[in-house]
């Protein structure tokens, strides 16, 4: 390495006042935030835990994405008779089971985002967050936000 | 053959004696030599080290780096001194201040392996993990089979999820210094990842053996005992696969099952429904009922 790289590497990396770097919630939390409070529940954790990490700027684009595939998603599921592809696909009746089988694959996604985060925190033994009040804050918000999009995004 | 008490050695035996009494780790005793040292030299280098890497040992903290302050006042360049501050401050939160003093170091000392590990552990703690990573191969360059480096290096690896250079980097920590605690923890971590913990749980237990004072330790038996107990077994493949497994086998029964169902009596969906309920149930409970019970 040369004495450039090193310098770079003894600059210092954290300000004064750097404390341990913040916990997120577990990946138990999240999926159970998925699993209750369907896929906008776990986009809005996952948005939790990138501002936790401060790294709202670079996650950013996976969230917004996540969030128009799930609307994408919805209207499918609603409209699927109306949809001109989608008599060719046998849908199950429970439509619901479907939006929770979207919120898992959302989860999976968002786990994939944080997991170096979450591998340091378990190797490392760091205490996690309280999860209730964000995770049932986060909840209710999906909840709300996919009544709204079925029922008024995609009337 | 009876010991010398403190007060009747002179200064240098006495040293000597603290040197021996600390490598034995048999802290209480060197505590009292100590003691006598610094009450007849306050400001000696070596006693005050020492004392602060008791205190530091025995988790007074705060006493320790006082202590450190008064050596670091009499010969700021002392080297063990500003190593064990670096250590004190991260374990205080003052993790900028450990910083600013691993740079220093790294500054005097350009060629130590130990200091680029120090500094990696600090980075590794506060989520700088590609930085960790830098500081680990500039060790490497330096040391390549030193045991703190090799497990180090481990250690970014399994946090990036690199596991063949985790294994890879951790047998030859194992090979080479087989009787080292790192060694040990590198070995339970291999054994976990390849499902082996009950071999784990024996490395663990042999590591008590040898360091019964270490919480660490203890903590990690416990939860091997937990694991490997046998009511754990049905939970296996959660244990080992983890959400990708639960997720699976919730599609499974989710989708799959009622297209199954259809071909079964009612009394077989039953069956397989209430299992199905019972084990979730099981796999919430047990696990966090078990360690209480054992």
């Amino acid at each position: 390495m040369t004495q450039n790289n090193i310098d770079d590497l003894l600059t210092p990396t954290l300000s004064p006042g750097a404390g341990q770097a913040p916990a997120i919630y577990s990946l138990t939390a999240s999926m159970l935030t998925a699993f209750f409070g369907g896929p906008f529940a776990v986009i809005a954790l996952t948005a939790v835990n990138s501002w936790r990490l401060d790294q709202v700027r670079r996650d950013i684009p996976v969230l917004a994405l996540l969030a128009t595939a799930t609307i994408g998603m919805l209207f499918l599921l609603v409209r699927a008779d109306q949809v001109p592809l989608m008599p060719f696909v046998e849908l199950p009746d429970d439509r619901a089971l479907l939006i929770k089988a979207w919120a898992l694959a959302v989860f999976g996604v968002s786990a994939l985002l944080h997991q170096r985060f979450q591998r340091n925190m378990s190797f490392s033994a760091t205490p996690r967050p309280n999860p209730w009040p964000a995770g049932i804050g986060c909840v209710l918000i999906g909840i709300v936000m996919t009544r709204f999009v079925i029922d008024v995004v995609t009337p | 053959m009876t010991e010398t008490g403190p007060h009747e050695l002179e200064y240098d035996a006495l040293l000597e004696q603290v040197e021996l009494l600390m490598q034995r780790r048999r802290y209480d005793q060197a505590s009292r030599y100590i003691a006598e040292g610094l009450k007849r030299r306050p400001d000696s280098q070596p006693l005050l080290y020492y004392s602060a890497f008791l205190d530091w040992q025995q988790d007074r903290n705060a006493d320790a780096l006082g202590t450190v302050r008064r050596l670091l006042a009499i010969d700021p360049a002392d080297y063990p001194g500003r190593y064990l501050l670096a250590n004190l401050q991260a374990e205080l939160g003052d993790f900028a201040g450990s910083e600013q003093t691993w740079i220093s170091l790294l500054r005097d000392y350009p060629d130590s392996a130990s200091l680029y590990v120090g500094y990696g552990r600090l980075m590794l703690n506060t989520l700088n993990v590609d930085k960790a990573r830098r500081l680990v191969a500039e060790a490497m360059r330096r040391d390549p089979h030193d045991d703190e480096v090799l497990f180090l290096a481990g250690l970014c690896d399994l946090v990036d999820g690199r596991q063949s250079d985790a294994t890879k980097h951790l047998e030859t920590l194992i090979r080479h210094h087989p009787d080292k605690l790192a060694s040990g923890y590198a070995l339970i971590m291999l054994l976990e990842q390849r499902g082996r913990s009950r071999d784990a749980l024996r490395v663990a237990q042999q590591l008590l053996r040898a360091s019964p004072d270490s919480t660490t330790i203890l903590d990690v038996v416990r939860r091997l005992k937990v694991q490997t107990h046998w009511s754990m077994v049905p939970l296996y493949p959660i244990m080992r696969w983890g959400w990708p497994f639960a997720i699976g086998i919730w599609m499974v029964m989710a989708f799959l099952f009622p297209v199954v169902a259809k071909g079964l009596s009612s009394q077989v969906v039953i069956g397989i429904t209430v299992t199905w309920f019972v084990y979730c149930l099981y796999s919430w409970v047990w696990p966090r009922l078990l360690p209480r019970l054992i």
